[in-house]
């Protein structure tokens, strides 16, 4: 049986800004996007794959500039002998300005430019390709392609939700997309490697080979601090009436998000030796690191958690540190010990108000309750 | 509430001593260093086990690790307190935080409820009503809680104050709110430029305007670049001639398309004009062919001929004449006859000949004349045809056509150069254009940080400020509930005291001053019965404040433990005093000790002379 070998990569968001990482870190980062690229041009060379699908939000429209797509430009035209198709999303939409449309790219790059599903058919293999682009942040129409021509490989390249039903970001349904008669359908968008089997069933995409009808490469370097797990491109095989698929993960850093309990630490050296080795537990210190510290600290302990994260960070390439440690007061015991003064009362009060508030407004009352009770009990 | 025994088994310096304590007046005496301030240490651990309060686990205070004997293995002590017509036993283990209470009399252990966090038997918070902190405030009075002369009528007052706001002396409101006011200080606000909140916000704006800088700058490279990609295809088409530039050669291609449709009607002229020629110079031809024709060589020796025949005729006439007359002499001169007859008769038939042949030439000749003639017609026809369709009237105009033609030639090969050269220069033109937008572009980003890095620093910064944001808030929020409530409990408590403390006031100052004043300005003065005058605290006399400030502190602990009437411990107050202070200190002491368990513990001789002038009844116990 005809099966052509390709490879996917998706949602690489090349410029983007980080969130939840320091500024710095963040430079490496974009920095790391190109070198994904990179990368992937790389495995292409030494493995002579003839087809490359990009399946949208290559980069950011609103942030990328000239020199980047220089780069990404030179990248695809060093794999000449492989044939690039990019469908856009909802980031890297075409618009007036768009790079897609006034930029000379590659001859071996094949640009969706139109919002209509056009069909590129390869020469020298019989593979047809169907995509079409995004023009505008967001869509919602009732989608629909089908292959005019059952005798050749049909791919179609898209960026879509086949997630969430109710996505403003182009939701199509898995049914919908096996509706097609497709033979593979490379989708992007969701940032988590997904794929839908040849029965129709949505599961997560690993470094297991399995025969597919479409799948998500997610991100290829993480994103954000929920974008935990494995990240990378797809690399496989078309064949008639699936693909032979898996997850390569050559995602440079991994997001490690831990949370680590502070209640049995009784110093300063404790607390910085939890969590140390609570994060080389779970990664190593090239990592992003969101550590969620949590449980009872001393009040005057809780103070210095600032400092200790600041002295432990350049350890690492980021490290984020979200206190959620509350201060080491029982507040039942502090209310039967004050049950006759104003730091009883105040716990109490305090108490009766946040239970009357709203999410946001109990955060603020929290804080308001323990450093009213650190102002009343530090004398 | 009575302090019966102490069991110092292993504590401090201390090694299986028993303390006996009776209601009323004890006074432990002790040299410096003796341990006299261990015993009311023994005593407030034995019953808090050296934990800090509040906090949600086991926290040890350092007295904890203060009093742990050097040489021996246990750290331990007992302790037996009678209240309720009871007598409690508290052992206690603090090396190993293991404690446990029994019923003295039966010796049976008893049940009870452990405190979450510090792990205390409930018991005996229940037992004393005060938590360690309202312990060590109220009934156990040591050097640190007395003050030197100057001071202490604001420490008092001070003293006073927190109490009347906050139940215990140890809060003080003005601190917390200060506590609390230092953090809202601290982050600063707008108009603190130094501060955190406002730099943040400075910085914050700052960032907006580089943002809105790089977004302009990025939105004109993406002009750029555009413009570049349109100026590439155009160069590239001009090159390949797919297209012309419209607007620079517009005027020309005109003029050329004018030159061009001028010039097709000249399209066939030189055809036309060669034509012309041809007629012309067959025309020439014809008319000297008809020249040709008058002159007829032929013709004329054929008439000079026959003229010369008639001449000879005549020649031949006489001959005959002669010759006749001659016969007539002489007769056979007839035979001279014979050859002028004869040459006679050929000259008759060749002139015959000749006349014919005359007659033959000359129709030929008008034929021929009448062919060129026709001809002649013809060509002159045709001439005038082609006059007619190139719109001449004569061959010279016609020439004229020729000339205008070569200049209209040339004229489009100037027209065409032009736009060669426009075309060249429409290309150099985008080329320049090109370049100054590529390095317009280059430049244009140089000096901006990526838009992406800007919105980070920006989230980052709103990060803090939202952190600042929300401790601002919460301290606020905190500073008006402390205050709300400590404005409520100053009033309930004002009252308290005030009722409280009138029969104190009364008697300690021998019915100069009947009750204490707390303003809602927390002033705390007395009121001079004679005058309903308020006086101020500080114009009291030092013991009378002594005496105010233990009345206060007895009077907080009997209302927090309900009137039991606890102890009061007196951990060597009084050594600063001077022997008139100390007097009246020691003989409130004794009158407090008619109603109360006091352990009053001195390491001065004269501490012990004095309640000994008093006649005080005490029980004794030297360390």
């Amino acid at each position: 049986m005809l099966s052509i070998p390709f490879m996917q990569l998706g949602d690489l968001h090349i410029s983007t800004p980080f969130k939840g990482i320091s500024p710095s870190a963040g430079y490496m980062r974009r920095q790391e996007l190109i070198g994904a690229l990179k990368s992937a041009v790389e495995i292409i060379k030494s493995n002579n794959i003839p087809i490359l699908f990009i399946t949208g939000d290559l980069y950011e429209n609103n942030y990328i500039t000239q020199p980047t797509i220089v780069e990404i430009s030179r990248l695809l035209a060093s794999i000449p002998n492989t044939s690039v198709f990019i469908s856009p999303g909802n980031h890297d939409y075409i618009h007036k300005r768009s790079f897609y449309t006034n930029w000379e790219w590659p001859s071996n790059v094949h640009i969706f430019t139109s919002p209509s599903v056009q069909r590129i058919d390869l020469n020298d293999v019989p593979v047809s390709i169907y995509g079409f682009a995004w023009d505008k942040p967001e869509l919602a129409f009732p989608m629909d392609m089908k292959p005019n021509d059952a005798s050749r490989i049909n791919v179609a390249v898209i960026h879509a939700d086949a997630l969430s039903p109710s996505s403003p970001y182009l939701a199509i349904e898995p049914k919908k997309l096996m509706s097609w008669n497709m033979d593979y359908i490379a989708l992007g968008h969701i940032h988590k490697p997904y794929a839908i089997d040849i029965h129709t069933q949505l599961r997560p995409l690993d470094t297991d080979s399995i025969q597919a009808s479409a799948a998500y490469a997610g991100s290829t370097e993480p994103l954000n601090v929920s974008e935990y797990g494995d990240h990378g491109i797809i690399v496989g095989a078309l064949s008639k009436n699936h693909a032979s698929i898996r997850l390569l993960p050559i995602a440079k850093r991994r997001v490690i998000n831990i949370d680590v309990s502070l209640t049995d630490c009784q110093t300063e050296s404790d607390i910085k030796e939890k969590i140390l080795t609570s994060a080389s537990k779970s990664g190593t210190k090239n990592d992003m690191y969101s550590i969620c510290l949590k449980g009872r600290v001393e009040a005057h302990l809780r103070d210095s958690i600032a400092n200790i994260a600041g002295s432990i960070t350049p350890q690492f390439f980021s490290l984020s540190i979200i206190d959620q440690t509350i201060p080491d007061y029982d507040l039942d015991y502090i209310k039967q010990q004050h049950s006759n003064d104003i730091i009883g009362k105040f716990v109490e009060y305090m108490e009766d108000e946040i239970q009357a508030a709203g999410p946001e407004q109990q955060l603020i009352l929290r804080q308001s309750l323990y450093m009213g009770l650190e102002a009343l009990l530090t004398q | 509430m009575i302090i019966v025994k102490l069991y110092l088994t292993n504590f401090g310096k201390f090694k299986n001593r028993v303390l006996d304590l009776t209601p009323g007046l004890n006074i432990i005496y002790g040299a410096n260093e003796a341990g006299k301030s261990t015993v009311r240490s023994f005593i407030e651990g034995m019953l808090y086990g050296f934990k800090k309060p509040n906090a949600a686990k086991r926290i040890f205070t350092e007295e904890k690790q203060r009093y742990k004997p050097w040489l021996n293995t246990t750290y331990a002590g007992a302790m037996e307190y009678s209240t309720d017509n009871k007598i409690y036993r508290i052992e206690r283990d603090f090396l190993n935080d293991k404690i446990s209470i029994y019923d003295a009399e039966s010796g049976n252990a008893l049940e009870y409820a452990v405190l979450p966090g510090t792990r205390e038997p409930d018991i005996i918070t229940r037992h004393w009503q005060l938590n360690a902190i309202s312990f060590a405030n109220t009934i156990s009075i040591d050097q640190r809680n007395t003050f030197s002369s100057k001071a202490m009528a604001k420490e008092v007052a001070d003293t006073w104050l927190n109490v009347a706001q906050a139940g215990i002396q140890d809060v003080s409101i003005n601190h917390a709110i200060k506590y609390l006011s230092d953090i809202i200080d601290t982050i600063g606000s707008d108009s603190a430029p130094t501060r955190p909140w406002a730099k943040a916000h400075q910085k914050l704006e700052q960032l907006e305007s580089e943002h809105a800088m790089a977004e302009k700058r990025i939105s004109e490279m993406q002009e750029n670049i555009a413009r570049a990609h349109v100026l590439r295809i155009e160069i590239n088409d001009i090159r390949t001639g797919k297209v012309i530039d419209e607007s620079q050669t517009a005027l020309l291609k005109n003029r050329k398309q004018l030159l061009e449709t001028k010039l097709k009607s000249f399209d066939n002229i030189e055809q036309h004009i060669e034509q012309l020629m041809s007629i012309e110079r067959q025309l020439q031809e014809t008319k000297s062919e008809l020249e040709k024709l008058r002159p007829i060589e032929a013709n004329e020796n054929m008439e000079n001929e026959i003229t010369a025949i008639q001449r000879r005729r005549w020649l031949y006439a006489i001959s005959g004449c002669i010759v006749l007359i001659a016969t007539i002499k002489f007769p056979p001169s007839a035979m001279a006859l014979i050859p002028i007859i004869g040459l006679t008769v050929y000259d008759r038939h060749n002139e015959k000949k000749l006349r014919k042949q005359i007659q033959h030439s000359s129709y030929q000749l008008k034929n021929q004349r009448e062919a060129l003639d026709k001809k002649y017609a013809e060509l002159e026809n045709t001439k005038h045809q082609i006059f007619d369709i190139i719109g001449v009237q004569d061959i010279t105009q016609a020439i004229e056509l020729i000339k205008q033609k070569d200049i209209l030639t040339l004229e489009i090969e100037q027209v065409n150069n032009e736009c060669k050269q426009v075309k060249q220069k429409s290309i150099h033109d985008k080329e320049v254009e090109l370049a100054a937008l590529e390095a317009r572009t280059e430049a244009m980003l140089s000096d901006i940080r990526p838009l992406a890095a800007i919105e980070e620093e920006m989230e980052y910064i709103k990060q803090q400020i939202k952190d600042m944001d929300i401790q601002k808030q919460a301290a606020y929020k905190a500073i008006s509930v402390i205050k709300k409530l400590s404005d409520q409990i100053q009033s309930d408590f004002s009252i308290y005291i005030n009722d409280a403390s009138t029969p104190l006031i009364k008697h300690m100052t021998d019915g100069r001053y009947n009750s204490i004043n707390i303003s809602n300005d927390l002033q705390i003065k007395v009121i001079d019965p004679g005058n309903n005058v308020l006086v101020p605290l500080e114009q009291l006399s030092t013991g009378t404040i002594d005496q105010l400030y233990m009345a206060v502190r007895l009077t907080i602990a009997d209302m927090l433990s309900e009137h039991k009437k606890l102890p009061l411990i007196i951990d060597d107050a009084f050594s600063e005093y001077d022997d008139k202070r100390l007097k009246n200190a020691i003989e409130y002491i004794a009158e407090l000790a008619q109603k109360r368990q006091v352990i009053f513990m001195t390491c001065h001789k004269r501490d012990v002379q004095a309640l000994q002038n008093l006649n005080a009844r005490y029980n004794s116990i030297e360390l």
